[in-house]
C-alpha cells in the first residue's frame, strides 16, 4: 500500500506543474488522494474480494465520522494560522462525559437539550483556549498542550469509566445507519457547511487571511483578537459534536479513551494537504483524506496484520505522504 | 500590556551583566536562567512548606535524582535539536523501542551486541526522520508523529504480550548507588549536559546551530551549511534516546509498552520550563533543562511523600508549561498575536 | 526600563507561585493519608501500590486495604505509578526509604518486578503480589488461566444449548498491555469454550488487540468483523467485559443477520445498563476486596511469624472466580457499595456478594 501511495506521489510530481496561487496544489492532492484511496480498495479487493461490500463501507463510515469532525475544527485552527490545537483530547472528552452523564442520569433530560450542552461545552472549551492565547499571547502549541494536560487530569479526577444507557435515543441515533452510519452523515453535513463558510464568507475569508499574514490582515482592520475567538470556538463546535456522538457510540470510556484520536486527526489534516503555518488548505479535501486512512486501517485487517504491524504501517504512510508533500512544495517555489 | 513589545530585544536585557565573568555567564545561559532558577527556588520552597523539613532527607534526593536521570540524559541530547529548530517528538518512543530491544536481545546475545543493536535502530529512526524533514521539506512535527506511530508498532511487535526482564547486574547495581543524595546515573547525566552546554556555547559547531535554528536564511547566507546541521541534531537526539534506552533498562530492569510518550512529555516540558521553545530554534540553554526536570522530579516525589494523586502532577506541569512560556516571552520571547 | 521589567517578572512568578501553591494546598488537604515522617516507630505501616485510575477497582482496592489497616491500628503508604515502570521504581524506592513494614499492590509494570523484587529483598521488605506471580512474592489472586478456563466452559455450554456448538467465528478480545493475565485469561476462555465444543476449528479463533479502551477495542473489532463478513454464529471471548462489550457493539453498529454472543470477564460491566443483552455471563474477580486476603498474610507477618514463600498460582492464596450469568449479576451490588461493605467486614467478597457459590 505503501509503494500505491508513492507510486501516486511521484507520478504527481512529473505532472505539468499547475500555475495555481504560491504553490497551492489543491487539484494534485485531491488526486493523490483519491487515486491512493483507489488504489487501495482496488488492490484490496483483488486480493480479498470480501472488501468490497456495504458492510465494509460501514465500517470505514463508522471509523471516519469522529476523525473526519475533529479534523474540520482541527483544519480550522490550522489555516487560521495557529498551527495545532492538542488539546483535543480535553475538548472532545469534556462534552462526551457530560453527555453520559446527563443520559445515565435517573431522570434525564430531554435528549435535544443534552446534545445542545454538550454541543455548547465544545464552545466552552474552544474559549478558554482562545482566552487563554489572546490574553497571555504564547503559541496555541503550548497552550494547548497545557490545557489538554490540565483537562484530561482533572476529567480523570472526576470518572475512571463513564457509561452511556444502551436504550437511550442518543446510542440508538449514534448505532445506527442508513446505508452509511448516522453518524457519518452528520460529519459530512459537517463538512459540506464548513467549507462553504470558510470559503465564501467575509469572517471566513478574514480567519483565512490572518492565518496568512497577521499584519497585513491588521492593516485590512481585522481584529486578529476576534479571529482567535473565531478559529478556537468555531473548532470547539466541531469537539462538541464530535464529543456527543462519541458518546453516543461508545458505550463505555475512560478520561483517556479519545488520546489516540488525535494521531489520526493530525494525519487527516496533514494529508489533507492543510498548510501547518496557515492561511490555505481546504476543507473539502479532509474527506478523502480521512477516507484514506480509515481504509487502510480496515484493509491492513483484511490482510491479516496486526496491531503492531498497522502502526507501522500507518506510520509510513504519514511520513511518505510529507515527505511527498514537501518535495512537491519545494519545487512549486522554486 | 503593550508596553511589553518595547523589552522585547535582547540588548535591552544586557545592559547590565559586566564583561567580567562573560564566559562563564554565557555559559550559564546569561539571564535566560534566572527564570527556571527561580522557578526551582520557588518549588524547594513550596515542598518545604507541604512536606516539611522531612523532603530534604539525602534519601529523598536521592530518589529525585535517580528517578530523573534517564529523561535528564535524553533531554540533554534532544535539547540539540530544538537549539537547531527541529521539534522531534519521537525521541520518547526511540527510548521505548531501544529498551524493549535491548531487553530482548541483550540475554541472548549479549550486552554489547544487544545494546548496539538498541542504538542502531534508535539512530536509524532517527536518519528517516532527518531524511524526510532535511532532504524532503517535511515538517518536523508532524513526519515525527509518523515515526512515533511506527516506533510504537515497532515497540508492540518486540514486547508483545510479555515485557522481557533483562537485569545487567553491573549497570543495576550502579544505578542503585549515590554519591550521598546524588545518584551516580544523575551526575553521569549532569556531566553529559554540562558537556553539551559546553559544546553549544563554545564550540563552532554549537554556535552554529543556534544561528541555523535562530534564522535559517540568516545563517545560509552565512555560508552556516543549515541542512546537514539538522541531519547532526537529528541523529544526535536519536544516539542519545538509544543511550537513554540501555540506561532505562540499567535501573528498572525492564520495558513497558507505554514509555514513549510520558518521556517526550516530561522532557520537552523540562526543556520548556528551562527556557528552549518549541516554535523557534537557538534559544535555550541545557543546563536550563536541568533544572526544569528538578522541578518536575520533586513534584513527582512530593506527590510520592504526601501520596497525593499523580493527575496532580499532569495538572502542575501543564500549569508550569503555560507559565515557563509567559515568562519566556516576557522575558523577550515571540510574541503570538 | 529595567526596574519596570524585573516588577513584571516578580509579579509573574508571584503569580504562579500562588497558583502552585494553591493546586498543592488544595490536594494536600484534600487526599493525603498524612504519613509524612519515617515510619519506623514501631507501628506496622503498610505500602500500598495501586497501578494505575483506569478502572474503579484500583482505588476501591487501596481503600479497602486502608479501612482494613485502621481496623488493625496500622498505617498506610497509597502510592500510584500509572503503569510506567520508572514511576514504578521510584514508588518502590520511596517505599524502601520509608522503611514500610510490608507492601501489597497490583505490579503490572510486569518488566521492571524482577528488579523490584531484589531491591525489596535487600531492604528485608515482604511482598504480596495480587494476580502477577514473581519469584520471591507471596501470590494472592484469581488462577487466570483457571479462571478463564472456567468462563470458556460456561459460555460453551451456553452456545451448545443455543446454537448445538455450531460457531463458526471466535473473537478473542486481547489487551496486549496486560501481559501474562491477558494470555491466561483471553486464551484460557478461548481453550474452556474449545474443550466443551471441540470441533470449533481452529481458523474460527480470530484476535483484536486494544489498550482497554472501548474508543480502542471497537474499531478494532469492527474491522475484524467486517474481514469476516461470512459468519454467522459469532462468540466473543476476552481479557474483560470492556472488550466484548466493544465487540457486541461494533456488530450492532454494522447490521446484517449474523448473531453474536458474548462472555466477559472480571464484571465490570456485566449486570448494569451499559452492557448489551448478547453479553450471556462474566466473572467476577470482586478485586477491591483482595486486600481482605493479603491482611491474613499480612496477620502473620505482623505477628513476626510470616508464612512459608508460596510465589506461584499454583501453591498461593488463590481467590475464587464467581462466574455469574447476566440474570445472576443483576443482584450483585455495587463496586462503591462492595467495598464499603469488605471494608466494614473484613469479609471475602466472594463470600459476601457472589450469587453462585
Amino acid at each position: 500500500m505503501t509503494t500505491a501511495l508513492t507510486d501516486q506521489k511521484t507520478r504527481a510530481v512529473t505532472a505539468p506543474r499547475p500555475r495555481t496561487l504560491k504553490g497551492d496544489h489543491y487539484g494534485i492532492t485531491a488526486a493523490a488522494l483519491l487515486g491512493a484511496l483507489v488504489i487501495v480498495i482496488v488492490v484490496t479487493t483483488v486480493l480479498h474480494p470480501d472488501f468490497f461490500s456495504g458492510r465494509t463501507l460501514i465500517a470505514i463510515g463508522f471509523t471516519m465520522a469522529i476523525t473526519g469532525i475533529l479534523s474540520v475544527g482541527q483544519a480550522i485552527i490550522t489555516i487560521s494560522g495557529a498551527v495545532l490545537d492538542l488539546s483535543i483530547p480535553a475538548g472532545l472528552m469534556l462534552p462526551a462525559w457530560a453527555v453520559a452523564t446527563m443520559l445515565g442520569a435517573s431522570n434525564p433530560l430531554p435528549t435535544a437539550l443534552i446534545v445542545l450542552i454538550g454541543v455548547a461545552l465544545g464552545v466552552v472549551w474552544g474559549g478558554i483556549n482562545a482566552l487563554i492565547v489572546t490574553t497571555l499571547k504564547i503559541n496555541p502549541i503550548i497552550v494547548t498542550l497545557g490545557t489538554n494536560f490540565i483537562g484530561i487530569a482533572i476529567l480523570s479526577m472526576q470518572f475512571t469509566t463513564a457509561t452511556v444507557p444502551g436504550r437511550s435515543e442518543l446510542s440508538m441515533f449514534g448505532n445506527g445507519s442508513l446505508l452509511l452510519p448516522n453518524i457519518w452523515w452528520v460529519m459530512l453535513v459537517v463538512v459540506l457547511v464548513a467549507a462553504p463558510l470558510l470559503r465564501y464568507t467575509r469572517s471566513g475569508r478574514h480567519l483565512t487571511a490572518t492565518g496568512g499574514s497577521v499584519p497585513a490582515a491588521r492593516s485590512r482592520g481585522i481584529s486578529i483578537r476576534g479571529m482567535r475567538y473565531l478559529a478556537f470556538c468555531t473548532a470547539g463546535i466541531c469537539y462538541g459534536i464530535a464529543g456527543v456522538l462519541f458518546a453516543g457510540s461508545t458505550s463505555n470510556f475512560n478520561p483517556m479513551g479519545s488520546a489516540s484520536l488525535l494521531l489520526s486527526v493530525i494525519a487527516a489534516v496533514i494529508l489533507a494537504g492543510v498548510r501547518m503555518d496557515g492561511g490555505r488548505g481546504s476543507i473539502l479535501l479532509l474527506l478523502p483524506a480521512c477516507a484514506l486512512l480509515a481504509t487502510v486501517q480496515t484493509a491492513l485487517v483484511f490482510f491479516g496484520l496486526d496491531a503492531a504491524m498497522q502502526s507501522v504501517f500507518q506510520g509510513a504512510i504519514l511520513i511518505i505522504a510529507l515527505a511527498g508533500d514537501g518535495y512537491l512544495r519545494k519545487r512549486s517555489t522554486r | 500590556m503593550s508596553t511589553l513589545t518595547t523589552h522585547r530585544t535582547p540588548v535591552d536585557l544586557d545592559i547590565r551583566p559586566p564583561k567580567r565573568f562573560a564566559k562563564i555567564r554565557a555559559f550559564y545561559g546569561g539571564s535566560s536562567l534566572g527564570a527556571v532558577v527561580t522557578a526551582a527556588l520557588l518549588v524547594a520552597v513550596i515542598s518545604l512548606i507541604v512536606a516539611g523539613p522531612d523532603f530534604y532527607s539525602v534519601d529523598n534526593f536521592g530518589i529525585l535524582t535517580s528517578y530523573i536521570a534517564v529523561p535528564l540524559v535524553m533531554s540533554a541530547f534532544a535539547c540539540v535539536g530544538l537549539l537547531a529548530g527541529i521539534v522531534d517528538l519521537s525521541v520518547g518512543p526511540m527510548v521505548g523501542v531501544s529498551a524493549a530491544i535491548f531487553a530482548a536481545l541483550g540475554p541472548q546475545l549479549g550486552f554489547w551486541p544487544g545494546a548496539a543493536i538498541a542504538v542502531l535502530v534508535a539512530l536509524a529512526a532517527a536518519a528517516i526522520n532527518a531524511l524526510a524533514v532535511v532532504r524532503f521539506r517535511a515538517d518536523s512535527i508532524a513526519a515525527t508523529v509518523g515515526m512515533l506511530t511506527i516506533l510504537s508498532g515497532i515497540t508492540l511487535a518486540v514486547i508483545g504480550s510479555n515485557p522481557p526482564t533483562y537485569i545487567v547486574d553491573g549497570l543495576f547495581a550502579f544505578s542503585l548507588g549515590a554519591l550521598g543524595p546524588f545518584s551516580y546515573l544523575f551526575l553521569i547525566a549532569v556531566a553529559v549536559i554540562l558537556a553539551v552546554a559546553g559544546f553549544v556555547t563554545f564550540h563552532k559547531v554549537g554556535r552554529h546551530l543556534r544561528a541555523a535554528g535562530g534564522d535559517e536564511n540568516a545563517a545560509t547566507r552565512a555560508g552556516i551549511k543549515v541542512g546537514r546541521l539538522r541531519v547532526f541534531a537529528f541523529l544526535f537526539g536519536g544516539l542519545g534516546a538509544g543511550i537513554a534506552g540501555i540506561l532505562y533498562i540499567g535501573q528498572n530492569g525492564g520495558p513497558a509498552l507505554e514509555i514513549g510518550p510520558s518521556l517526550t512529555f516530561q522532557s520537552y516540558a523540562a526543556l520548556m520550563i528551562g527556557g528552549f521553545s518549541l516554535v523557534r530554534g537557538g534559544v535555550g540553554n541545557p543546563i536550563g533543562g536541568l533544572f526544569g526536570l528538578l522541578i518536575i522530579g520533586a513534584v513527582g516525589v512530593l506527590l510520592d511523600l504526601q501520596q497525593i494523586n499523580n493527575h496532580f502532577l499532569d495538572v502542575v506541569l501543564g500549569s508550569a508549561l503555560i507559565v515557563a512560556v509567559l515568562v519566556d516571552r516576557l522575558r523577550g520571547g515571540d510574541r503570538f498575536e | 526600563m529595567h526596574i519596570k521589567y524585573s516588577f513584571r517578572r516578580v509579579a509573574v512568578i508571584v503569580a504562579a507561585a500562588a497558583l502552585s501553591l494553591g493546586a498543592l494546598s488544595a490536594c494536600s488537604s484534600g487526599d493525603s493519608g498524612g504519613a509524612g515522617g519515617s515510619s519506623d516507630d514501631g507501628d506496622f505501616t503498610v505500602g500500598v501500590l495501586v497501578a494505575g485510575h483506569d478502572a474503579p477497582w484500583e482505588e476501591q482496592q487501596a481503600d479497602v486495604a486502608t479501612a482494613l489497616a485502621e481496623k488493625r491500628g496500622w498505617t498506610t503508604i497509597v502510592l500510584t505509578y500509572d503503569n510506567d515502570p520508572s514511576t514504578f521504581t521510584r514508588n518502590v524506592s520511596t517505599l524502601i526509604s520509608k522503611k514500610v513494614d510490608a507492601v501489597v499492590g497490583f505490579m503490572v509494570a510486569t518488566g521492571a518486578n524482577a528488579a523490584a523484587q531484589q531491591r525489596f529483598e535487600a531492604a528485608g521488605i515482604p511482598v504480596i503480589t495480587y494476580d502477577i506471580a514473581q519469584d520471591g512474592w507471596y501470590f494472592v489472586g484469581v488462577d487466570n488461566a483457571a479462571s478463564g478456563k472456567l468462563n470458556g466452559e460456561a459460555f460453551g455450554n451456553a452456545l451448545k444449548e443455543k446454537w448445538d456448538c455450531d460457531v463458526d467465528l471466535v473473537l478473542e478480545g486481547h489487551q496486549s498491555a496486560a501481559g501474562a493475565v491477558d494470555e491466561q485469561r483471553t486464551g484460557g476462555e478461548a481453550e474452556g469454550l474449545l474443550s466443551v465444543c471441540p470441533d470449533i476449528p481452529e481458523s474460527a479463533f480470530q484476535s483484536f488487540d486494544s489498550d482497554g479502551t472501548a474508543a480502542a477495542a471497537q474499531p478494532a473489532a469492527r474491522n475484524l468483523l467486517t474481514a469476516n463478513p461470512n459468519a454467522k454464529h459469532i462468540a466473543v471471548v476476552g481479557i474483560n467485559d470492556i472488550n466484548v462489550q466493544a465487540a457486541l457493539d461494533a456488530q450492532n453498529q454494522l447490521g446484517g443477520d449474523a448473531e453474536i454472543l458474548g462472555w466477559g470477564q472480571d464484571g465490570g460491566l456485566i449486570g448494569t445498563d451499559a452492557a448489551s443483552p448478547n453479553m450471556l455471563g462474566s466473572a467476577f474477580y470482586f478485586l477491591e476486596g483482595y486486600p481482605h486476603y493479603s491482611f491474613q498474610i499480612l496477620d502473620k507477618i505482623a505477628a513476626g511469624n510470616p508464612p512459608e514463600m508460596a510465589d506461584t498460582a499454583a501453591n498461593g492464596l488463590l481467590i475464587p472466580p464467581c462466574v455469574v450469568t447476566a440474570a445472576e449479576a443483576a443482584d450483585v451490588p455495587s463496586g462503591d457499595e462492595r467495598t464499603k461493605e469488605i471494608g466494614e467486614k473484613d469479609e471475602a467478597g466472594h463470600d459476601l456478594f457472589c450469587p453462585t457459590k
